[in-house]
């Protein structure tokens, strides 16, 4: 286990966006859409943060109405980190975020956040 | 994206603990009560610290070389309101380095997130602190070492 990764990981960050590891078009998990970035944070969200209940594109993630703390939107970034491998620098831009209400802060919604990821990893937009 | 570093556990970071940070209400009384209760002995003023949005002040045991350092909110504004209204208490681990660009560096590549590069610190005279957490929620500050004496 590499410092700082959760106890009971149970997701592996290596091939988690493979073909069919979550959000397969055809047979999305419950609840979640077919598309397999917006479900890995998602389900991110659920696996940091479990007692937040349900939790959609729409959900916010920064502000009075976010469905995580200051602490838990770090979680869930640094484990969308590793679960992507460090695919992507997610500190890098939240240390860059000048100002948490902007429009296009990445943060913003799970949908944002997914979005970010989704350029971040140069794929198409609804993968 | 993240340097060509590998994340070798210790490599050359020379790092020693240098405090354990206790998030407080008000910094008076706990200051009292570390020195009645444990002994302490009282090493700095309250310093307010404006980047960091808190007062500190710094605490040690006579023969120790690891300090306690008080942290309260400056405000409501403060970063750390919101944790104090949850109960405050353990608030972080610091070590301190002698190159903390390295050190940020190598614990970036270890895995952990940065929440703030290197930024210059009221309480050690300007000597840079930069901010990190892991996925297990736990916070850690890392200072650039003084010289011999200093905090």
């Amino acid at each position: 286990m590499r410092f700082g990764e959760p106890r009971g990981h149970e997701a592996s960050a290596r091939g988690v966006l493979e073909e069919g590891a979550i959000g397969d078009p055809m047979s999305p998990p419950d609840g979640h859409p077919a598309d397999d970035v917006l479900s890995l944070v998602i389900d991110t969200v659920a696996t940091v943060a479990p007692t937040v209940g349900r939790v959609g594109a729409e959900s916010p993630l920064i502000g009075g109405r976010a469905v995580l703390d200051s602490v838990g939107l770090v979680t869930l970034l640094v484990t969308l980190e590793q679960r992507l491998d460090n695919a992507v620098d997610l500190s890098a831009l939240f240390m860059g975020q000048a100002d948490p209400d902007a429009p296009e802060n990445p943060f913003r919604t799970v949908a944002s956040l997914a979005d970010h990821l989704r350029r971040s990893l140069g794929r198409p937009a609804g993968s | 994206m993240r340097g060509e570093l590998e994340a070798t556990p210790g490599l050359g970071l020379s790092l020693h603990l240098h405090h354990v940070g206790i998030l407080v209400a008000a910094i008076e009384p706990a200051q009292a009560a570390y020195v009645r209760t444990f002994g302490h002995v009282t090493c700095t003023d309250v310093v307010h610290d404006p980047v960091q949005t808190a007062y500190v002040q710094f605490l040690k045991l006579p023969h120790d070389a690891v300090y306690v350092e008080l942290v309260s909110p400056d405000g409501e504004g403060s970063k750390l309101a919101n944790a104090l209204r949850k109960g405050g208490g353990l608030n972080h681990l610091c070590y301190a380095t002698p190159d903390i660009d390295a050190a940020c560096r190598q614990l970036r590549a270890s895995g952990l997130f940065a929440l703030q590069a290197p930024v210059p610190a009221v309480a050690f005279r300007g000597r840079r602190i930069a901010w990190f957490m892991g996925a297990d929620r736990v916070a850690f500050e890392v200072v650039e070492r003084g010289p011999p004496g200093e905090l």
